[in-house]
């Protein structure tokens, strides 16, 4: 699923509902998407035709009456005159010689209830769901919840209510019992929640990475489950592995766009092009990929000199990423650089011709920033835009199969790049040099095209 | 060819100012918003039960439920829309688990054959009711209750949301694949009647 895609899909289809738009206006405000999009409006359209139905002429009129008549009675009850409730003496008496036994019983009753109780507290904690334990379990928690200050500490704690939750379905696969519909939709809200959160700007780089490692974990959990999930929460499995997977992509988006901003020395970049950091309107207006790539200045020479980084782990807080759809207008050539880099304008157009890499492409242009990216209809590549702290990147990522396997992020402003690959289940930047080694080869081509392109114009 | 509007009518603030008198009792502001959502209910239903019948009486028990339950109707929690449509939705599921869904005498017909040339552009497509209810039956229950919310009632992917209870991301996703799958459903449907239309083309007129 592209997100960006999504987006539009989820816009054009309001904005028909709306009436505010025909589909093939919409085709037009969207040509690098139209032909995914047209079918998929066509059939929307068609569906919301065959919904229209109207009740039996004779019905409405008669439910109306019958609907106002209560509505009447109900206005009358309400004015009609009012009593209290319960009529609760005050002071309260005390019960006579004769009850006092009584009381005392009363008193054991609440007394082994009690003792009763902290038992129960004391050992719901490893309660799974499904437990007569568990709702104490649960309720705890809540409790305990409000007890914690300070906005670091409750999101962390919430963290750790997720990961609880994820150890909770664990527990239920080792001991063969079902998933139920409510166990999957607790994680997957849960997870939810703490990525609407995700924002490097006030989030600790550990909880970020927490986040990254609990939806990491919890797509290899949802990935065995199947089998034991009832059959009414098959939809609540596919929801939370979408969520798992959503949360994980922005969780590596947020890491990759820290770590790639928190290298200052030039050396320490893994990748840059003969133009990098000096894009200027005229250099990039006329030149060719061929004129200014260099042998000596390749990707791979001069990514051998950096040092490899674990992309999670230390960096310092850097803002959200904020995850921009790539709007695509239509624009017959390619667009000239503007001249003026603080209102950069952003385009991206597809190139019929380009087929590098055994896939399509398309030039992306942010002012006087240029690179080629992977075409929309290229679903296993996502494009991203992130904005942080060090202004504009542009997130380029291979999902294998429900996450990320290698990302290029490019700083907009300079050209830079640097190269992340999934190592061992942790996201970590490496030297384009060892690429190769650690993914498979038309995948590094394309990073390698990616590379190559930056600042090179059309 | 546009989807069906859902009915506009009322600016956001008209509508508040009906829903905070028929909070109050009022029979008039009541019966507006009666007249208001009625369509949009009853195709609801309609769209889940296939029935009319059985969309007027669950129609209009939800509009008595409605009625006992605006009272506490509070603005700051949901929309006016997603609120009622959450007690629709609540409720045809109440009711389908106690009566199970009466089903059709007879069959479903065939997905009518596209006469468009290609299948996959279903540029003139056209669906019927019992179709599109037939062509439902094949998605998930998350994705059918995404498609009547939204192409049945219009609701916005905000107030679906909030309906169903999720964030806004899942049901475009949910959306998304939805629309994907009924359209590889007519497409498949497309494509199997392809060679009985050739055949009885073939066959010489008696």
């Amino acid at each position: 699923m592209n997100p960006q895609f999504e987006d539009t899909l989820a816009e054009c289809l309001e904005a028909i509902t709306q009436g505010q738009r025909t589909v093939d206006q919409c085709l037009a405000l969207y040509p690098q998407w139209a032909r995914r999009l047209e079918p998929l409006l066509r059939v929307a359209v068609a569906l919301g035709e065959a919904y229209v139905a109207e009740p039996s002429p004779a019905h409405e009129p008669e439910a109306r009456e019958r609907f106002l008549a209560a509505a009447r009675a109900r206005q009358a009850l309400a004015l009609g005159p009012r009593r209290p409730l319960l009529a609760i003496p005050w002071p309260p008496r005390l019960p006579g010689p004769a009850l006092r036994p009584a009381l005392a019983a009363l008193a054991l009753v609440v007394l082994v209830f009690v003792s009763f109780s902290s038992f129960t507290l004391a050992t719901a904690g490893d309660a799974l769901p499904g437990d007569w334990r568990y709702p104490v379990k649960r309720l705890t928690e809540r409790a305990r919840l409000t007890f914690v200050f300070g906005e670091d500490a409750r999101r962390s704690f919430r963290i750790g209510l997720a990961e609880e939750r994820l150890q909770e379905v664990e527990g239920l696969v080792s001991r063969g019992k079902g998933i139920s519909e409510p166990v999957l939709r607790e994680l997957a809200d849960n997870t939810g929640s703490l990525v609407e959160q995700l924002d490097p700007a006030s989030l600790p780089q550990d909880q970020i990475e927490r986040i990254g490692e609990l939806t990491a974990k919890q797509q290899e959990v949802l990935d065995q489950v199947e089998p034991l999930v009832e059959e009414e929460a098959v939809d609540e499995l596919e929801e939370a592995l979408v969520v798992s997977s959503e949360g994980h992509e922005r969780a590596v988006q947020a890491l990759a766009l820290a770590r790639s901003e928190e290298e200052p020395p030039e050396e320490a970049l893994a990748l840059t092009t003969p133009e990098a950091g000096t894009p200027t309107a005229e250099a990039d207006a006329g030149a060719s990929p061929t004129a200014q790539a260099e042998p000596d200045e390749s990707p791979t020479a001069e990514a051998s000199s950096t040092p490899e980084q674990d992309v999670g782990i230390g960096a310092s807080p850097t803002p959200a990423p904020e995850l921009t759809p790539v709007p695509g207008e239509p624009t017959p050539e390619p667009p000239l650089p503007t001249a003026t880099p603080s209102a950069p304008e952003r385009q991206v157009v597809f190139l019929p011709d380009d087929t590098a890499a055994g896939i399509t492409w398309s030039l992306m242009t942010i002012g006087d920033f240029s690179l080629r990216v992977p075409a929309d209809g290229e679903g296993d590549w996502v494009v991203s835009n992130l904005t942080g702290n060090g202004g504009e990147r542009v997130f380029i990522g291979h999902r294998w199969s429900i996450r990320f396997d290698a990302a290029v992020v490019i700083r907009v402003s300079t050209g830079k790049a640097s190269v992340h690959v999934l190592v061992g289940g942790t996201v970590q930047r490496v030297p384009a040099d060892e690429l190769r080694s650690l993914v498979p080869g038309p995948i590094t081509d394309v990073i390698f095209h990616v590379l190559e392109s930056i600042n090179a114009g059309p | 060819m546009d989807l069906p509007s859902p009915p506009q009518g009322l600016a956001e603030d008209e509508e508040r100012q009906i829903v905070d008198c028929a909070r109050s009792g009022d029979v008039q502001a009541l019966g507006q918003l009666y007249e208001l959502y009625f369509p949009r209910v009853y195709r609801y239903v309609h769209a889940r039960t296939g029935s009319v019948a059985e969309a007027e009486d669950v129609t209009e028990e939800i509009f008595l439920r409605m009625l006992t339950a605006i009272g506490d109707f509070q603005w700051r929690r949901v929309p006016f829309a997603a609120w009622l449509f959450r007690i629709a939705r609540n409720y045809v599921i109440s009711h389908v688990r106690k009566n199970g869904v009466r089903r059709n005498e007879a069959p479903l017909p065939e997905f009518i054959a596209d006469t468009a040339p290609d299948p996959v552009a279903l540029v003139e497509i056209k669906l019927s009711f019992e179709e599109a209810l037939q062509a439902a039956r094949g998605l998930s229950h998350a994705q059918r209750e995404v498609i009547w919310l939204r192409f049945a009632v219009g609701l916005s992917v905000s107030d679906t949301a909030r309906v169903l209870g999720k964030r806004e991301g899942n049901v475009k996703v949910l959306q998304h694949k939805a629309i994907a799958n009924l359209q590889k459903l007519l497409a498949s449907a497309e494509s199997e009647r392809e060679p009985e239309d050739k055949r009885i083309r073939d066959e010489p007129a008696v």
